[in-house]
């Protein structure tokens, strides 16, 4: 098959899927969790900096100055940098053409075509992406590269009026426009660096039609021209070098390192208070502690685990297939227990009023006098 | 009674109710499962809502959303949570032809795509489903050009060896 026929055989065959009703107010109720926990993290830190600033004005000999004074970056998207002394003959060598500014996440794109009188001698391309950093986890960054090849179809290109996004509030990505409907797909785009022989720097609109779509023709141009990455600006933290050790403790005990927080999404928020035994096909099982990290409400981080024993199994398993607390949770739990066999879970939520939640989609309640079992389990894990 | 502040904000939320039927088909195309979708959607939009603030370039928020979708389930500890569930066989009888116009040969496809690995489900879904460059899927995949090369070698292989085992209507084996 060629490519479109993929395209349209993959159009055909991708089923459509709704979304459950429930779903944006339970992302609603994620939100608050999370800035809840913020703002005690935040009042945490608060203290943090008062008792630095207390100490600071004590012993002032103690603090030195770090380091030079940054200047301050307010330089908007279509500002040009201050151009260096260098003859046009000899362009200006550019080796760091994007700034965290340039992150697409956070920039805004100019809305007017490129001027005529800008020449561009070099043109850049700012990415995002994501690498991993031994010793310091996985970053979020901005991969700088070079164009090189013919520039003028994509300098005519973004000179073009025409070209120029004039996205309609009633068109977008699957809208209707003029009687047709607009593809699914938004695509993203990369920000465009172009610089002139003296160095100074234009970030350009990426056009897109009125479906927000980018333009074939920029597309095309962009193709065409060979890419060298000269530029790897960190942006973000994804994953801390203690998340990346993490897993690999997770690994040596048969856990995973993070687990799905069901309890934090409010979804298991009303419960009832029957238990249902807990029945597996498999003797081994392993229970694993999971820590809610504070930056992402629904991620619990590994803590500790271990393989059950024999006499663990017939008391724990019990005691989560038992009735308990009956009516309405609250989000009170900064851990919760993972307890695999096989493909079967069982997560507990360690405090609160103890919510499990099944693989099979049953929701139950230990209570606090069954729970208190399984804080037994968690302190052998934790110790 | 005063209705409680929503904890969303409202640009927000218009986005998020317009795009969600988009957004859970690219999740269902990217992770095979509904119920690994509507983890992705969820886990997606609530770190775009997070960030919401920050985010000036709104018309981007779609395309964010999607890179997000594609790397929360290529680090796979979800699959954990909810095991994608491969097809062991095929349908006992499929027409495998270039339009995969009738309702078993999509059946056949979707089933094929969802038995890939991950990655190079991706691979396909992004590069052919939604036209995306190979530069474009390196850059949502967070890896090298060349992989999405080889991924996707390797994926339309495998798809195609899929769909032409399939048996062809009328032809019986004795």
């Amino acid at each position: 098959m060629t490519e479109s026929s993929w395209h349209d055989a993959l159009d055909l065959a991708v089923p459509e899927l709704a979304a459950p009703p429930d779903m944006l107010p339970r992302l609603e109720h994620a939100v608050r969790v999370h800035r809840r926990r913020r703002r005690g993290a935040a009042a945490g830190s608060a203290l943090l900096v008062a008792a630095v600033v207390v100490s600071a004005v004590l012993a002032p000999g103690l603090w030195r100055q770090g380091g030079k004074a940054q200047p301050a970056t307010g330089s908007g998207p279509t500002a040009s940098r201050p151009a260096p002394t260098t003859s046009a003959a000899h362009p200006v060598l550019i080796t760091t053409p994007c700034q965290a500014a340039d992150d697409p996440m956070g920039t805004v794109p100019a809305t007017k075509p490129l001027a005529a009188d800008f020449k561009p001698t070099q043109a850049f391309l700012c990415v995002d992406s994501s690498r991993a950093y031994p010793g310091d986890g996985s970053w979020s960054v901005l991969l700088g590269q070079r164009l090189t090849g013919d520039l003028q179809p994509l300098i005519q290109a973004l000179r073009h009026p025409a070209e120029l996004t004039r996205l309609t509030p009633s068109a977008g990505p699957g809208g209707a426009l003029g009687g047709s409907a607009c593809a699914y797909s938004y695509l993203a785009t990369p920000t465009i660096v172009l610089y002139d022989a003296a160095g100074t720097a234009v970030r350009a609109v990426f056009p897109r039609d009125d479906c927000g779509q980018p333009r074939p023709a920029v597309s095309a141009a962009l193709a065409a021209l060979h890419r060298t990455t000269i530029q790897v600006l960190k942006l973000r933290q994804e994953q801390t070098q203690g998340q990346t050790l993490s897993a690999k403790a997770a690994a040596k005990v048969g856990c995973q390192p993070q687990w799905k927080d069901e309890f934090s999404m409010g979804a298991l928020a009303s419960v009832l208070s029957t238990g249902a035994p807990i029945s597996w096909q498999t003797a081994e099982v392993t229970a694993c502690l999971f820590a809610d990290n504070g930056s992402d409400p629904t991620v619990g981080d590994f803590v500790a685990g271990r393989r059950l024993t024999a006499a663990d199994r017939s008391k724990y398993l019990v005691a989560i297939g038992l009735p308990g607390h009956r009516g309405t949770c609250a989000p009170d739990h900064r851990e919760f227990v993972v307890f695999t066999s096989g493909n079967s879970y069982a997560s507990v939520e360690v405090g609160g009023c103890w919510r499990v939640q099944r693989q099979d989609g049953g929701v139950g309640s230990l209570g606090s006098a069954n729970g208190a079992l399984v804080l037994e389990l968690v302190g052998s894990l934790s110790g | 009674m005063r209705q409680a502040e929503s904890a969303l904000d409202a640009d927000f939320s218009a986005f998020a109710s317009a795009r969600l039927g988009s957004l859970m088909r690219f999740a269902l195309a990217v992770s095979g499962s509904p119920a690994v979708a509507e983890d992705l959607v969820q886990t997606a939009l609530l770190k775009t809502a997070l960030r919401w603030g920050s985010i000036r370039d709104k018309s981007q928020a779609e395309a964010y959303v999607r890179t997000s979708i594609v790397r929360l389930h290529i680090n796979s500890w979800r699959r954990v949570l909810h095991r994608e569930t491969a097809v062991s066989h095929l349908p006992d009888v499929g027409l495998v032809d270039a339009a995969l116009g009738r309702a078993e040969d999509r059946e056949q496809l979707w089933s094929a795509l969802r038995a890939l690995p991950p990655r190079q489900r991706a691979v396909v879904v992004l590069r052919f489903l939604y036209d995306q460059t190979e530069a474009q899927t390196a850059d949502q995949l967070g890896c090298s050009v060349g992989t999405v090369k080889s991924q996707n070698a390797k994926a339309l292989a495998s798809l195609r060896g899929r769909l032409d085992a399939a048996p062809v209507p009328g032809g019986f084996d004795d």
